[in-house]
């Protein structure tokens, strides 16, 4: 429980200052909620919001799974050619810089409403960090280790999954982390364009919604939601990288001790 | 087409930030200066502002520059906001545009919207008043193509229906029953792109804008009226808050007259006043669409057997009716009066 208390003692302060600003600022409800209001909309809205994390939850994991495939495929073919990097790495680029808000009208037209194109706006958003990351992995390898591949004339094959993959695990383990909160965002932006054609709204289409009938607490309460659904993709990734990847991801974890 | 209300979180995050460094700002000028006078707002473009006794104030819209807003222009260009002694500074709206926040923060005096938006508001504790309303009936409809084969609104069904999730007429639709049979409802943002290509697909649309864009682009539309379905809000209303009426009455009688007065120039002669729309418009305005918007306005503004007197004029009844259906859709609680959002008492007096 201690690692718990500094940041309990932060939230508490947080929350402190922003009633005491609303107090001596007297700052009307519709332009900030006090932490209270906030909190009653987020117990009435409760089953509205939880059906809403789960659907926008879905989507930006299918979009983060993505990523990391597809992500991790890219950076594998760039580790193996020079020219192959220099040729696509700036399109890859292209994906970090390209203005979501722009295009999803374009992306809807080409996809459709539907769940595809949220997780496609996801995966835009969230694949670059991965490609960055995993490729620096593959290619900063140990120059002893690689000598000692050489001189057992290992194959390019054999250094790619015995020196080259399990090096990047641990880069590729610090990409996704960056990357988890991006898909979070991606799908709930998708959703302001998209919409949820489903039974049920995600976050970003509920948000539209409240902030259409002025209802600021149940907005900065879907805001919560979102967050926490970044912290939750935020912390699997770390139970995963400390258990399943353990092996891997020492230096990924030393950050956190 | 002054419809899509989607903002971005961040924005709206962003906005929060802002009103309230603002505010803090505002509070510290007010304290040296000592000012209780209004704030005089921005530098507007009145051709009388070396005048002393001249009132400045603003007006914010709640869309881009279009002909849904022409009575308040028409005030400005033919000189009408002068002749009532005020500078009027009219603030262009759009996509994150937030009347209700920006008249409760006090950073403009007047704002446009549509009644549900005063309503829910209210129900947020944010005591706006409407003040007068140029439309009687309200331009909200929805657009099919005429190949669709639909001619009512039980007739929307497997289609996909471009609508702004934020309106309260999403939810009242789905209350009467509709929308119901694989109907897939996604957003809508300002183009008539996905109508004009699939004729699967019905829009939102104000009944003086959008058809023409549809029929611009070679497809023939219907519009069902929202009107006729029993959800008629006041559009483009004129509203101010509560403190403001009470401590500025004068210049918020004055400030009516002149809307009203804008509105009945606008009506009958609409050209200059189009012309300086069109200036102010960066959206593709065009002056056939603005010329197509204040023809197609007239019957909404001054239907059958209604007097060219009483324009602005707002009834209680109807008021009570759309509190009533909000009430309904659970969108605005009993404590939202539909008696303490509007106010007939500014009007000129032979519109009483």
């Amino acid at each position: 429980m201690r690692p718990l208390i500094p940041p309990l003692v932060v939230l508490g302060l947080l929350v402190i200052t922003w009633q005491a600003c609303i107090a001596i600022f007297k700052i009307h409800p519709i332009l900030l909620p006090s932490p209270f209001a906030v909190w009653q909309a987020l117990w009435t809205e409760r089953a509205v919001l939880v059906r809403a994390t789960l659907v926008t939850g879905a989507a930006a994991l299918c979009g983060l799974i993505s990523s990391i495939l597809l992500g991790a495929a890219i950076a594998v073919l760039f580790s193996q050619s020079a020219r192959l990097r220099s040729a696509f790495y700036p399109y890859v680029i292209f994906l970090q810089t390209v203005p979501i808000v722009a295009i999803a009208p374009l992306l809807i037209i080409w996809s459709g409403n539907n769940f595809r194109t949220i997780v496609l706006v996801s995966v835009i958003i969230s694949i670059f960090p991965i490609v960055s990351n995993t490729t620096a992995g593959l290619l900063s390898i140990n120059e002893n280790l690689r000598d000692l591949f050489r001189l057992n004339a290992a194959t390019r094959w054999q250094t790619l999954l015995k020196l080259r993959i399990p090096a990047a695990v641990s880069h590729l383990v610090l990409g996704t982390r960056i990357s988890c909160g991006l898909a979070v965002i991606g799908a709930i932006v998708g959703e302001f364009f998209v919409g949820n054609s489903g039974a049920y709204d995600g976050l970003g289409t509920i948000m539209t919604q409240w902030q259409g009938r002025q209802y600021t607490s149940a907005l900065m309460a879907a805001v919560l939601a979102s967050t926490l659904l970044g912290v939750l993709f935020f912390g699997s990734i770390n139970l995963l990288s400390r258990t399943l990847l353990r092996r891997w991801t020492i230096a990924a974890n030393l950050e956190a001790e | 087409m002054p419809v899509i209300k989607e903002r971005k979180d961040k924005m709206a995050v962003k906005n929060l930030m802002e009103h309230y460094l603002r505010l803090q700002l505002s509070l510290l000028v007010l304290a040296m200066v000592g000012c209780s006078r209004e704030v005089p707002s921005t530098l507007g473009p009145g051709p009388s502002a070396a005048k002393a006794d001249v009132d400045k104030v603003s007006l914010l819209l709640n869309w881009y520059p279009e002909a849904e807003h022409g009575g308040f222009y028409a005030a400005q260009v033919h000189g009408i906001f002068d002749k009532y002694g005020l500078q009027v500074e009219i603030k262009p709206g759009g996509k994150t545009t937030v009347v209700p926040q920006e008249l409760t923060i006090g950073r403009i005096q007047f704002g446009v919207g549509n009644a549900d938006d005063v309503l829910m508001a209210r129900e947020q504790s944010a005591p706006l008043v409407a003040l007068m309303a140029p439309m009687q009936i309200g331009p909200r409809c929805i657009m099919v193509r005429e190949d669709s084969g639909i001619t009512s609104f039980e007739g929307l069904k497997n289609i996909t229906l471009q609508i702004d999730p934020a309106r309260p007429y999403v939810p009242f639709m789905k209350s009467k029953g509709l929308l119901t049979e694989n109907v897939k409802t996604v957003p809508y943002f300002g183009t008539v792109a996905q109508l004009v290509s699939d004729p699967k697909t019905a829009q939102q649309a104000y009944s003086f804008s959008e058809p023409l864009m549809a029929e611009q682009q070679g497809v023939k539309v219907r519009n069902l009226m929202m009107s006729d379905l029993g959800y008629n809000p006041y559009a483009s209303v004129l509203i101010s808050t509560e403190d403001y009426l009470k401590s500025h009455s004068e210049i918020t009688r004055r400030m009516v007259a002149a809307c009203v007065e804008g509105w009945s120039k606008y009506l009958a002669d609409p050209e200059e006043t189009n012309r300086y729309i069109l200036s102010q418009n960066r959206q593709g305005m065009t002056e056939e669409a603005l010329a197509y918007g204040v023809a197609n306005l007239k019957p909404l503004c001054l239907p059958e057997g209604f007097t060219a007197s009483r324009l602005g004029d707002m009834d209680a009844k109807r008021w009570e009716t759309l509190a009533s259906q909000l009430r309904d859709l659970k969108m605005i609680s009993d404590k939202v009066k539909a008696s303490e959002a509007f106010t007939t008492a500014f009007l000129p007096v032979q519109s009483q």
